[in-house]
C-alpha cells in the first residue's frame, strides 16, 4: 500500500496526530487521485456506518431467559418438591391389566403366607411349619378335681396335656396334624373314662373303648 | 474500574451464585451489540437472532471463567464472532457483484426476502458478505461497533497492527464491491 494511501486510511481510523492531520489532509484535497480515493472510501464507510446497530425481536431476552439452564435447587426443596409435587401419571391398558395381575398375585401370596403364619402361631407343637388344626375337646365332670388327655398325638402320656376346667366342663384346645387320632380322659390322675362324645370307638385290646377323632385341615 | 463494569461484575457473581434472573440485564444491554455483529457477518436475519442467543447461552456457561479485568461486551463479541465464523465455514461464502448490482438496480428487495431475512438484506450487507471473513469481522468492528483498534484486539486476539491491515483492506474492498454494483459513483 502507498504511504498516500495508508494517510488515506489513517484518517479514516482518526488515527493521526493533530500536528500531522492539516498536512495529510492538504496533500488529499491537492491530489484528485487521492482525493477521489478518500471520497470513495469515506461514501463506503458512511454508508455503513449509517446502517448502526439494529435490534433484535422484542422476544430476544425473554427466549434467553428461557433457554438458561435452572440453577440447582437446594435439597430441601427438591426433597419437598418430590414428597408433594403433582404428578402425572400416564398409563394404557396393558400396563393397568399387567399392574392388576400383579395386585391379584400379591393378595394371594400374602393370604397365603399370613394363613401359614396363622397356623404356626396356633401351633407351637409344629415349629417345622407343618400345617395343623385346632381342636377343642370337652368333657363334663363337675366333681373331677383334675382331668388330662392321653393319645396317639402325646404317646399316651397322662400329664403333658392337663385339661382347664370352666363351671364343670373341662376343656383343652390341642393342635393337630391332618390324621386320625384314639385318646381317652384321665380323672383325678386314676380313672380312664372314655369320651362320651366321640365321633367313632375302637378297642384298645384291654376291655375298653378308645374315643377316635379324625382331625382334617 | 468503571462504574458499569463494577455493576457487571456484580451480575456476574450473583449469575455464578445462581441468581440466573440477574443475566436478564446483561442480555437487555448487549442483545442490540450481539445481534448486529451477527446479522453483519451472516447476512441472515434468522441465523443471526439464533446464533446472538446461542452466544448468550454459551457467556452464561462460562461465565465462571470469565475474568473481571476484560470487558463483558468485549467477551461476548468474541463468543458471537467465533460462532459466525463456525457458521460461516458450512456455507456459501460469497456473493456476487452482479447481484449486489441487481439490488441497487431495481431499488427494491423482494418481499418474501425482506420478510425472511429482515434488515439485513440490503446491498452494503451483501457487498459485506463478499469480504472474507477476517475483513469483514475488522470492519463491522471498526465501522458499525466504533471500536478502537485496542478494543478490537481484545476482541480477536490479533494484534494491532495485523487488524489495521485488515481493516484497510476490506474497506478498499467494500469500497471496490459497492462501485462495481453502482451502489458509490
Amino acid at each position: 500500500m502507498k504511504k498516500e494511501n495508508e494517510n488515506i486510511h489513517r484518517l479514516l481510523d482518526g488515527d493521526v496526530p493533530a500536528a500531522e492531520k492539516d498536512a495529510i489532509i492538504r496533500q488529499v484535497q491537492d491530489d484528485p487521485v487521492l482525493r477521489k480515493e478518500f471520497d470513495d472510501l469515506s461514501n463506503a464507510v458512511e454508508l455503513l456506518e449509517r446502517e448502526g446497530r439494529m435490534h433484535p425481536p422484542l422476544a430476544f431476552t425473554a427466549s434467553v431467559m428461557r433457554k438458561l439452564p435452572r440453577p440447582a435447587d437446594p435439597f430441601p426443596a427438591r426433597l419437598r418438591r418430590f414428597l408433594f409435587g403433582g404428578r402425572v401419571l400416564r398409563w394404557n391398558m396393558a400396563a393397568a391389566l399387567a399392574v392388576a395381575l400383579l395386585t391379584v398375585v400379591t393378595a394371594l401370596l400374602m393370604m397365603t403366607q399370613l394363613t401359614h403364619i396363622t397356623r404356626n402361631a396356633a401351633s407351637p407343637d409344629f415349629p417345622s411349619g407343618e400345617p395343623a388344626a385346632m381342636v377343642r375337646l370337652t368333657f363334663v365332670a363337675p366333681d373331677a378335681r383334675n382331668v388330662a388327655v392321653a393319645g396317639d398325638f402325646n404317646k399316651w402320656r397322662t400329664d403333658s396335656h392337663v385339661m382347664t376346667r370352666e363351671n364343670g366342663t373341662w376343656t383343652i384346645n390341642l393342635p393337630l396334624k391332618p390324621g386320625m387320632y384314639t385318646y381317652m380322659f384321665i380323672v383325678d390322675g386314676e380313672h380312664w373314662i372314655t369320651d362320651p362324645s366321640a365321633e367313632s370307638y375302637r378297642d384298645d385290646g384291654f376291655g375298653y373303648q378308645n374315643a377316635v377323632m379324625r382331625v382334617s385341615l | 474500574m468503571h462504574a458499569p463494569q463494577q455493576d457487571e461484575k456484580d451480575i456476574i457473581m450473583r449469575c455464578r451464585n445462581g441468581e440466573s434472573d440477574a443475566y436478564a440485564v446483561l442480555v437487555d444491554r448487549y442483545r442490540s451489540l450481539a445481534y448486529t455483529v451477527a446479522c453483519r457477518m451472516l447476512g441472515d436475519a434468522e441465523t443471526a437472532n439464533d446464533i446472538a442467543q446461542e452466544s448468550f447461552l454459551s457467556a452464561y456457561e462460562g461465565l465462571r471463567h470469565f475474568r473481571f479485568g476484560a470487558r463483558f461486551s468485549s467477551w461476548l463479541t468474541s463468543i458471537v464472532l467465533n460462532k459466525c465464523r463456525d457458521h460461516l465455514r458450512s456455507r456459501r461464502p460469497t456473493v456476487g457483484v452482479d447481484e449486489i448490482a441487481e439490488i441497487r438496480a431495481t431499488g427494491q428487495r423482494d418481499p418474501e426476502q425482506e420478510a425472511m431475512a429482515g434488515e439485513c438484506v440490503d446491498a452494503v450487507q451483501k457487498a459485506l458478505n463478499s469480504l472474507p471473513p477476517d475483513y469483514r469481522e475488522a470492519v463491522i468492528l471498526k465501522h458499525i461497533e466504533e471500536l478502537d483498534y485496542q478494543a478490537m484486539s481484545e476482541i480477536l486476539g490479533v494484534s494491532i497492527p495485523a487488524l489495521k491491515v485488515r481493516t484497510h483492506r476490506g474497506r478498499e474492498m467494500l469500497k471496490g464491491l459497492l462501485e462495481r454494483s453502482g451502489v458509490t459513483p
